[in-house]
């Protein structure tokens, strides 16, 4: 779509956006929430501004023609004949409820309610038509989220918004075992396809990332917890869920050139070095000696653990076990 | 003469503002826009202008006699929504703004704007403010987000307008560039990469892209306002969520293979697989579960990952090969 369509679109929200902001701020309405709302900076505003002010409706006389204005840090609205925002498009109604699925899908949680009531009162306003296009649109996106285990999450959800210690039952994929564990859930995070649970664990005596599809089962207990002043949200869930403990080990991998493609593509290339035979090696950094091996595996004999040793022979170790099932 | 985006406003503006219809020769004499141009300058450029702002969900409707457009079919109607409701559905747009891709499509925040009309002064429950506060909702990450951002932007319109692509795209698996010629479906966000879903029009067969592997697109410019294709009525794109990937394509032919679990992950695997295999839990715990199997390696690459507390029962030859995969690992150490 070319700039000037994009602007006609913003012009026709931006007018009754002020209209409703002139309602709440009268003649104040704050520059720097128009600019953040519309992702705008001041020069794009002014000129949206000026188009503005030359419109109206005829005979054009100095009264007939839309009158607003910048003072310092706020916008007065003098006259604007656009009362009210238009009716949602396909797709504007699209966009909300894709962006609302994420929340939606976890059917049976509170939020979940909360988001499935309002699209259906939005629903509601729009034209047969739309309803009906919507409906077939729906299928043109598609999110991948895994929605089990939602039981739990509305527990986990409920001991984070009354700060609620928990107790769960936690699968650790690294060294495969279950264990019961009591953890203050600081943060709930969507990353990729999963829900991830981070929290203090009074087992572990720091905090830690937990999967919500590994916790077998969780328990609100009546004892409360204080989120630490420190606790920074933003620190996740940029790249992954979890975060570097400062104690991993570099793990060297070597895989052959049949997947060496596919290696590739996913690395960083400053993790990557290439091989005359046109095999790989991938220098990586694991917390965890057992989830690393687990992943090797996945390669079958198209990876090798080429360093540390101590990896190697934990990896020949989970073959011999392995091969015992198969005499 | 004014510039057309002052043409449009003007024309919303009048007719929006105006108690009767308007007739095209009322609407060029006294509307600001098109009295320079030539009569039939002007109505095509009133044409041309209609028809975009039909585009952009503006009704003018014509009586016989003149046009107007009525408040009530234009307007919003007050939606009322509770301050939850609004709070929650800012934050799933940001969330989605946040997406490379989404973060190309105005809607994404046009719509919030509408949604929020109403809103004076939001008051959300402490319960609605703890989703702000304490979760992070990220579905899509990864590298290359320009080139991705791009990509999407212009398969979004084309599956939206139902025009056919052109693309070079890279076989990793052939490791080699060809063109390809796509009806496109849908798009798909799976582990956080954004995948294309259509049809090959030369393979006559619907195929999965992965968007990084796509070059040089672009969508056929015949008849722009003419749809190329119809979306065949069966295609669902639930059909490829939450599929792994020896479920995703049939290059073996579909066989059962029976996996054998140890009581410490058997709830595991019921609860993330029995909606679509059969699970049998045994009495000491442990759960024997019958995979429907399209691509055989790479279930055994799923249950190598497991080591010990997994053991593939039948097939024999499936079995056999898991077998010497282990074997055949233990030779390089």
């Amino acid at each position: 779509m070319s700039t000037q369509a994009e602007r006609i679109k913003r012009i026709f929200n931006l007018l009754p956006y002020l209209e409703s902001k002139k309602r709440k701020f009268k003649d104040r309405i704050p520059l720097s929430d128009v600019l953040s709302d519309f992702g705008m900076n001041i020069k794009e505003f002014i000129k949206d501004l000026d188009v503005i002010m030359m419109c109206g409706i005829p005979p054009y006389a100095p009264d007939d023609l839309m009158e607003m204005g910048i003072e310092k840090d706020s916008i007065s609205v003098v006259r604007n004949f656009f009362e009210k925002p238009g009716k949602l498009t396909l797709i504007e109604a699209l966009m909300l409820y894709l962006g609302s699925e994420i929340i939606a899908c976890q059917k049976g949680t509170k939020y979940a309610a909360i988001i499935e009531s309002a699209r259906r009162k939005i629903r509601r306003t729009l034209s047969k038509n739309i309803k009906e296009q919507l409906d077939k649109h729906k299928d043109q996106i598609g999110i991948d989220i895994v929605t089990i285990a939602i039981d739990r999450l509305q527990i986990i959800q409920q001991a984070i918004a009354e700060r609620k210690k928990i107790e769960i039952e936690y699968y650790t994929k690294g060294r495969q075992n279950l264990n019961k564990r009591v953890i203050s859930p600081y943060l709930a995070i969507i990353c990729l396809d999963h829900w991830y649970i981070v929290g203090y664990c009074e087992l572990a005596k720091e905090e830690r990332t937990f999967r919500l599809d590994r916790i077998k089962s969780a328990k609100l207990t009546q004892d409360f917890f204080k989120l630490p002043e420190h606790f920074d949200k933003n620190k996740y869930g940029k790249y992954a869920p979890y975060l570097p403990t400062g104690e991993e080990t570099e793990v060297k991998i070597k895989f052959s050139p049949k997947i060496a493609r596919w290696i590739t593509e996913r690395a960083e290339k400053k993790n990557i070095k290439k091989l005359k035979d046109g095999s790989v090696i991938l220098t990586i950094k694991s917390a965890s000696q057992n989830w690393l091996i687990q992943e090797v595996l996945g390669y079958r004999e198209d990876a090798e653990i080429i360093s540390p040793p101590d990896f190697r022979k934990a990896l020949k170790e989970t073959c011999i076990q392995a091969l015992k099932s198969y005499r | 003469m004014k510039s057309h985006t002052e043409r449009l406003i003007n024309l919303v503006a009048y007719l929006l503002n105006s108690r009767v219809s308007v007739s095209w020769e009322i609407i060029r004499k006294q509307m600001q826009g098109y009295e320079k141009a030539s009569d039939s300058t002007a109505l095509r450029m009133f044409e041309r202008d209609k028809a975009e702002l039909k585009e952009i969900g503006v009704p003018i409707s014509y009586d016989g006699e003149g046009y107007s457009i009525s408040k009530e079919h234009y307007y919003l109607p007050e939606l009322n929504l509770t301050p939850d409701e609004m709070f929650l559905l800012q934050i799933c747009s940001q969330s989605l703004k946040k997406t490379p891709g989404f973060n190309r499509i105005p809607e994404v925040t046009s719509v919030v704007h509408k949604a929020m009309f109403d809103a004076c002064d939001l008051f959300p429950s402490d319960y609605a403010q703890a989703m702000e506060k304490n979760y992070i909702l990220n579905f899509s990450l990864g590298t290359d987000t320009e080139k991705v951002s791009k990509l999407v932007k212009t398969l979004f319109d084309a599956i939206f307008k139902r025009k056919c692509v052109f693309m070079q795209y890279y076989s990793i698996g052939e490791d080699k560039k060809g063109s390809r010629t796509v009806e496109p479906y849908s798009l798909l966000i799976r582990k956080g990469i954004w995948y294309l879903v259509g049809k090959d029009i030369a393979k006559k067969d619907m195929r999965v892209y992965k968007l990084i592997r796509i070059s040089k697109i672009s969508v056929n410019k015949k008849s722009p306002e003419k749809p190329d294709f119809t979306v065949p009525k069966d295609f669902k794109i639930k059909d490829y969520l939450g599929k792994r990937a020896w479920e995703l394509s049939n290059t073996d032919g579909t066989i059962e293979v029976k996996v054998k679990y140890s009581s410490d992950i058997s709830w595991w695997v019921k609860e993330n697989f029995s909606d679509r295999n059969e699970v049998q839990m045994n009495s000491d715990g442990s759960c024997i579960i019958k995979f429907k199997v399209n691509t055989i390696d790479s279930l055994i690459r799923w249950i190598m990952r497991i080591g010990e507390k997994a053991e593939i029962l039948s097939p024999k030859y499936v079995r056999d090969e898991i077998k010497n995969a282990f074997t055949e690992i233990l030779k390089k150490y």
